[in-house]
């Protein structure tokens, strides 16, 4: 389902969580997280998003603009400890 | 059995670098985990203004190098102990120009890289992270 790149990033993140936590991990446990947007302009939008689910300190981070396949708004991949 | 590793994380010593911190973003400078020091992506960041540096292509290289070394350095690694490296351009066309100065920085046995464009924020024309080893 398309969405904005806010919808899209609490989605994405939703089910990262879901996934590590499945794998006996969590998202205190990402190391370094690489984010892909259809466009740099909506930094802000996922930044807002992407910032809730995170602890203090978050991970490191890598954001890029890309041409991004099927229409979605966002891409994330993380790096995290078992 | 395998220990848990502790997630720790990497500050520059220069807090002008603390990008992340000055623009509240929210990520960190990087992370150390175990014998890994994982970097967030780093720009042309001028570090005695903490402006960001738009000129040519090389010197914002250098910059964003001279950047990476000091925050390395600051975790007690180096820019010798770089295992994995991305260079992302805003501009393709800036490769030569770019691997002209990379070389100054990794003179023998560089780091294994990959390198791409991307559209980048702020008007940077590079956009460089790394893996490396701890001190």
């Amino acid at each position: 389902m398309r969405g904005t790149t806010a919808t899209e990033t609490r989605q994405i993140l939703t089910q990262l969580k879901q996934l590590l936590e499945a794998a006996g991990s969590s998202l205190d446990k990402v190391v370094k997280v690489n984010v892909l947007l259809h466009s740099m302009l909506e930094a802000p939008n996922m930044n807002e998003v992407y910032a809730r689910f995170f602890p203090d300190p978050p991970p490191a981070r890598t954001v890029c603009g890309a041409r991004l396949p099927g229409g979605v708004k966002v891409i994330i991949e993380c790096t995290a400890l078992a | 059995m395998t220990e848990k590793l502790a997630r720790s994380t990497i500050q520059p010593n220069n807090p002008v670098l603390n990008v992340s911190r000055s623009a509240n973003l929210p990520h960190v400078p990087g992370i150390r985990v175990g014998d890994y020091i994982f970097l967030s992506g780093m720009g042309p960041i001028d570090p005695q203004t903490g402006e960001r540096n738009h000129g040519p292509i090389a010197e914002q290289v250098r910059i964003t190098l001279s950047n990476m070394r000091h925050m390395l350095e600051s975790a007690g690694s180096s820019l010798e102990r770089v295992v994995r490296i991305h260079v992302v351009l805003a501009d393709i066309s800036g490769l030569a120009e770019m691997d002209r100065v990379y070389r100054e920085f990794f003179r023998v046995d560089p780091p294994a890289r990959t390198v791409w464009s991307m559209q980048l924020r702020f008007g940077n024309g590079c956009e460089i992270e790394c893996v490396a080893l701890a001190g």
